[in-house]
């Protein structure tokens, strides 16, 4: 088994998601069946990229103007008006 | 007044324009069309309350009323991506794509309901609960796109935008018997698309035919800025190169995607629509491709890393939803988005987590990578010898709503004819040539060299020029009748 309790654990934290033992049972199974399918990549050979350069152009390195701050903070849960708010992360 | 939905967006635009009638009653005609049937199909996550502008065309598709996938944005208009993470999120800018249509003359009656985040192949995956296929409602209509291309085949507008990651456009294209392509990657700006995975990620169009796409594609195509992977151009109009002559065109049919998976009605269809195609000039023969075998394995091992690292973004600061009485950071992040995203979501994250994690970057990740480049090589050669392909979309009828919640592999595995084009940025189109038992559509996909949509799109209107497959309405919706 590619993926057991242990290791979902792990990548819940990894991923800052947090599943309920039921969750963690049906997705483990459902990841590993998807892994088992994903281990015909293993066999394959490595195969560099063709040598090209990029099509697309870089911007000129210019200061722009960006989106208004008041409109930026209006979609956050919560706010002092100029900065986003968390919870305290120094006691 | 129910004729204004056999008529195509080019056509009605023409009608608006000639005084026939104004954009103002096509909106109209729109807004009671969704409010009657929309319920049923689950197909909109909102409606538009503007008003159409009366002015002089500025555009082909002036006046027309189209809708939106709900993952584009729209300033000041509710961008949930059917995610109860943003159900609220309110974007203070909007998409370049629906800048240009807006400034084109396009009217937007809705945004259209999706997978979560256009993760899935179904639209089932929705916060909003799951999108219906018009033939029939007990089926899904493909995903992600599965709102837009309902909308457009059951006559709610005249066409929509969606977007294309890994077949997102063209595969509900094919369920709901529309027009749908997906283009050339970086012809169209990203900018303000909610990013799943942004190497593959493409807005494109959703409509009656072809002809119709390209006029929709005319007016969003071009550089932008503020994509740094939009290409500089130049940018033919892809109208003018609807001729609908295929004389000494090369049309290969790739063995790997005509194998025994592809069931009996759908082989027919594509067998036929070879048929239809040399009638118009086109030479079309089997081709054997090697290389292809492996990309809808890599395409999942490179759009479920991407998703993961697009999606750390969702932390309950900035946007989305939040959770209450949290006791510290870490603890705030993993409960807001624990709550705000749904299962399917999850399970791509936490997979994209595994496969960049440790020894994991070496065994897969690398791999696909490898095999991306294998793909465009193969594509690369295949481009020498034939000037388009010709595929099934997917192997057969679309699947029950529920009949593949649970099962990843299975519905993962049916991306495997259209996730290619993606991995190459490829353009590639998805057109109806055919029915199944079922009352079902089945499409046929066409596929071209880079900024080679032109000649995707003309393949495809000299298919639709043959025959009536495009015309054809869902009975329950529309006209019904008999396709040649």
């Amino acid at each position: 088994m590619t993926i057991n309790n242990k290791t979902m654990t792990d990548l819940e934290r990894k991923a800052a998601l947090s599943l309920t033992d039921t969750e963690r049972v049906v997705l483990t199974d459902q990841m590993n069946a998807v892994l088992a399918c994903l281990d015909v990549l293993r066999a394959c050979p490595d195969c560099p990229p063709a040598e090209q350069e990029s099509p697309c152009p870089l911007r000129a390195d210019e200061v722009c103007p960006s989106t208004d701050r008041a409109a930026l903070l209006s979609n956050a849960p919560e706010t002092d008006g100029t900065f986003f708010f968390v919870p305290r992360t120094v006691e | 007044m129910n004729t204004l939905f056999e008529l195509t967006a080019l056509e009605l635009a023409a009608a608006i324009s000639r005084g026939e009638l104004s954009s103002k009653e096509a909106l109209l005609f729109s807004n009671s069309a969704c409010t009657a049937n929309a319920d049923k199909l689950n197909c909109f996550t909102s409606f538009s309350a503007s008003d159409p502008i009366a002015a002089a065309p500025v555009s082909p598709l002036s006046g027309v009323p189209m809708a939106v996938k709900d993952n584009i944005c729209v300033a000041g208009t509710a961008t949930t991506c059917a995610s109860r993470m943003l159900r609220d999120f309110i974007p203070p800018y909007t998409a370049t794509a629906v800048e240009k249509l807006t400034a084109a003359g396009a009217v937007c009656a809705g945004k259209t309901n999706l997978d979560e985040f256009a993760i899935g192949s179904t639209s089932e995956t929705s916060f909003f609960g799951p999108v219906k296929n018009p033939w029939n409602l007990e089926y899904s209509p493909g995903g992600s796109s599965g709102g837009s291309a309902a909308a457009v085949a059951a006559g709610l507008v005249w066409y929509a935008l969606g977007s294309d990651t890994g077949g997102s456009i063209r595969h509900p294209a094919a369920c709901c018997g529309v027009t749908g392509m997906k283009p050339t990657y970086g012809t169209v700006s990203r900018y303000g698309l909610v990013s799943y995975a942004s190497s593959f990620d493409q807005i494109g169009p959703i409509a009656r035919n072809a002809a119709d796409c390209a006029a929709v594609l005319d007016m969003i195509r071009g550089h932008d800025g503020r994509d740094s992977t939009s290409l500089p151009g130049p940018y033919l109009p892809l109208s003018p190169q609807l001729t609908g002559d295929l004389h000494g065109v090369r049309i290969g049919i790739p063995d790997v995607y005509f194998d025994e998976a592809v069931d009996e009605p759908t082989r027919r269809a594509i067998l036929s629509c070879a048929d239809t195609l040399r009638r118009r000039g086109a030479l079309v023969e089997s081709c054997h491709a090697v290389g292809l075998e492996h990309a809808v394995h890599a395409y999942y091992v490179l759009a479920c890393a991407q998703a993961s690292s697009n999606l750390a973004r969702y932390d309950g600061v900035r946007y989305g939803c939040r959770a209450e009485d949290t006791h510290d950071v870490q603890d705030l992040f993993v409960r807001s988005r624990s709550l705000g995203f749904g299962r399917e979501v999850r399970r791509r994250i936490l997979l994209g987590t595994y496969l960049l994690s440790g020894d994991n970057y070496e065994t897969y990740y690398k791999k696909a990578v490898a095999v991306r480049h294998q793909v465009e090589n193969t594509f690369r050669a295949l481009w020498h010898n034939y000037d388009l392909l010709l595929t099934p979309v997917l192997p057969g009828p679309p699947p029950k709503l529920g009949q593949e919640a649970n099962n990843p592999v299975a519905l993962y595995q049916e991306d495997r004819y259209v996730a290619c084009a993606n991995l190459a940025g490829l353009p590639a189109l998805s057109m109806p040539c055919g029915m199944h038992k079922e009352g079902l559509p089945i499409g046929a996909q066409l596929l071209g060299p880079h900024m080679a949509d032109g000649a995707v799109l003309n393949a495809a209107f000299a298919f639709q020029q043959e025959t009536d497959f495009h015309r054809l309405h869902p009975p329950i919706f529309g006209l019904g009748g008999d396709a040649g």
